[in-house]
């Protein structure tokens, strides 16, 4: 099992109210998830808890990764363990180059496994095939990208770092449809080189073009229905009260 | 013309009242310690600023804490002797308030160093060799000039004046490395621009080190279509207090400016950034926009940003923005996300201020490099 989140709650520092109300999920080598849910039902928090971030405090149960739980852990020795998420909003970040971020990135992950060149040429040709320019490389990070960019920019860190875990929330969200087919393709092609998935989305579209082992109906702080593919298609028909 | 008030006080009929200016009392220079320069033109103009001078006292700067100053000995005058006819008009006529009026006039008269050339062509000229009180005027009668002022001294006072000729183009770059170790050798520049119709003017000020680093920045617009773009940056360590003001006054219509200042503060660091844009009236379509964004690396690090808009005149565009505070912890958490360890993480996101700044440096001379001197200075206090 690569993920195992158990009776995961969690809130927001500082406050009272629960956004996460007893999470179960698991998620085996190799396998990818789709996490559907209504708006503020907490599917990103669940990301963002998995992840690390500062923000949100886990008051009860267990997230263990490959066996060992990552409670304890700082969010770079998570990530540096093969855990990345990409983020429904990624930061802007004046002054540091898309390509210094992910070649510091990969020697943090991988250590110096590759020449910065090797890493370099590679880089550009992810770029490439995600049908962004080499350009794209020298700009500061998200600064100025359009919405389709940054979540392109997402995939390409994430066909670099090689995540053992990716965990993608809303990747989907402000894509065109040629842009949704290619970044799904290129999920596919992630799936392929061996990372496991979680899919983080509202709509069953994205899932027309993704390699899906299982969906999972998260409504208010937990999942409340789990299923195949075509759980995700009768949510598209009947929505999701299905799961109340 | 009159001497530019950084503050203009009179409105319509209104007029605020100036409280008096608190003075401290300072061993000072006095008529014994004139030299002349050879140059008669000159002379008569420093004579002229000497009887001003001698009726006023050192400030008490509160501000910055400046109550003691170690004026060096003057053994010779150097500074723009070579001035003509048109160069005495114009340091004549490029006359700001500055920082303090004593200091305007302190570096006028018993300047150390300094020098007078009119520009015209293509041109990237580096100075570095300031002594610890300076006075220059540059004219860029046409043409581009790239201008790097390295100043990196313990004590200095000193005067740049530039008149900037109709459709030449400037790239001002001056980066402010204090060398002082105690109150008494404070770093203190006033440069006084004048922008004629279509002129471009691009500056970028970089103050780091010293105890008190102090600029002055005062620019007039005087003709149509001129468009500056100014970047002041500033890296607050120790116990530095970075005092400075950029003024911008139009006097002609349809013209741009923006003044766009950010930086760091670290440990008991205070940054007083002081912005003023002055639209007069009849200055029509001008746009003018001021900036000031700090990040704070302490909690003891202070900031006081005083933005003032003054405008005579309706059909403009006027704004300005200020903020002040620590690292956004989200931006860390997406970097940590990627596997960098939060100090590296905040470490990047500092280098990250300075980085275009950087880049043009080294773009400016492939093999001068001088964004080194930045990478330095970062390198320095955040590894």
């Amino acid at each position: 099992m690569i993920l195992k989140v158990e009776n995961l709650k969690a809130k927001i520092v500082g406050e009272e109210k629960l956004i996460l109300k007893g999470v179960e999920l698991e998620i085996a080598e190799g396998e990818a998830h789709v996490i559907m849910g209504p708006n503020g039902s907490g599917k990103s928090t669940l990301a963002n808890v998995i992840m690390g971030n500062p923000k949100y405090e886990v008051v009860d149960g267990d997230i263990r990764f490959l066996g060992e739980s990552i409670l304890n852990l700082r969010t770079d020795e998570r990530a540096q363990r093969g855990i990345m998420l990409t983020f429904q909003n990624p930061y802007e970040i004046e002054g540091v180059k898309f390509d210094q971020l992910l070649l510091t990135a990969y020697r943090k992950l991988h250590g110096e496994d590759k020449t910065f060149f090797q890493l370099h040429s590679e880089l550009k040709s992810i770029v490439s095939e995600i049908g962004l320019p080499v350009e794209f490389l020298e700009r500061f990070v998200n600064l100025g990208f359009s919405g389709g960019e940054r979540k392109k920019g997402e995939i390409v860190q994430a066909r670099f770092l090689k995540p053992k875990l990716l965990i993608l929330d809303e990747i989907d969200s402000g894509l065109d449809v040629d842009a949704l087919r290619l970044v799904a393709n290129q999920i596919n092609e992630i799936k392929r080189a061996g990372t496991s998935l979680l899919v983080i989305t509202h709509y069953s579209r994205i899932l027309n073009f993704l390699d899906v082992d299982r969906v999972h109906v998260y409504i208010d702080g937990r999942i409340a229905l789990s299923g195949d593919k075509n759980l995700a298609y009768k949510v598209e028909a009947d929505g999701y009260s299905i799961a109340r | 013309m009159l001497m530019e008030k950084t503050l203009r006080l009179q409105h319509g009929s209104m007029k605020a009242i100036v409280p008096p200016r608190k003075t401290v009392e300072i061993k000072d220079y006095s008529i014994e310690n004139f030299k002349p320069s050879g140059n008669n033109l000159l002379d008569e103009w420093r004579i002229k600023r000497l009887s001003e001078y001698a009726t006023l006292q050192f400030p008490y700067w509160k501000r910055t804490g400046l109550k003691r100053l170690l004026l060096p000995n003057i053994s010779h005058y150097k500074g723009p002797e070579n001035l003509d006819e048109l160069g005495i008009k114009v340091i004549d006529s490029l006359d700001f308030e500055g920082s303090d009026r004593k200091f305007v006039l302190l570096a006028d008269i018993f300047s150390l160093s300094g020098r007078y050339f009119v520009h015209s062509g293509v041109k990237t000229l580096i100075l570095e060799d300031f002594d610890s009180i300076d006075n220059s005027l540059v004219i860029v009668e046409n043409g581009t000039l790239n201008l790097v002022r390295i100043v990196k001294r313990a004590l200095f006072v000193g005067n740049l004046r530039i008149l900037l000729k109709p459709g030449a183009e400037l790239k001002l770059y001056n980066l402010y490395i204090g060398r002082g170790m105690d109150e008494s050798s404070p770093l203190i520049s006033n440069v006084f621009v004048e922008a004629q119709e279509g002129s471009k003017l691009l500056v970028r000020d970089f103050y780091f080190g010293g105890t008190i680093n102090a600029g002055y920045f005062g620019l007039r617009i005087n003709g149509e279509n001129a468009h500056s773009d100014i970047r002041p940056y500033y890296l607050g360590v120790g116990r530095n207090v970075i005092d400075i003001l950029y003024l911008v006054r139009f006097y002609a219509g349809n013209s741009y400016s923006n003044v766009d200042a950010k930086g760091v503060l670290m440990d008991t660091s205070k940054l007083i950034f002081r912005g003023i844009m002055d639209i007069t009236s009849g200055c029509k379509e001008a746009e003018a926009h001021q900036s000031n964004h700090a990040l704070l690396l302490s909690e003891r690090a202070k900031v006081e940003a005083i933005p003032s808009l003054m405008v005579d005149e309706h059909e403009v565009v006027a704004s300005h923005a200020a903020s002040s505070a620590p690292v956004d912890e989200q931006t860390v958490f997406y970097l940590m996300s990627r596997g960098i360890p939060k100090d590296e993480a905040i470490r990047m996101i500092v280098k990250g201020i300075f980085e275009t700044l950087k880049d043009e440096l080294n773009n400016l001379d492939e093999s001068l490099k001088l964004g080194g001197l930045i990478e330095d200075a970062l390198g320095s206090v955040v590894g």
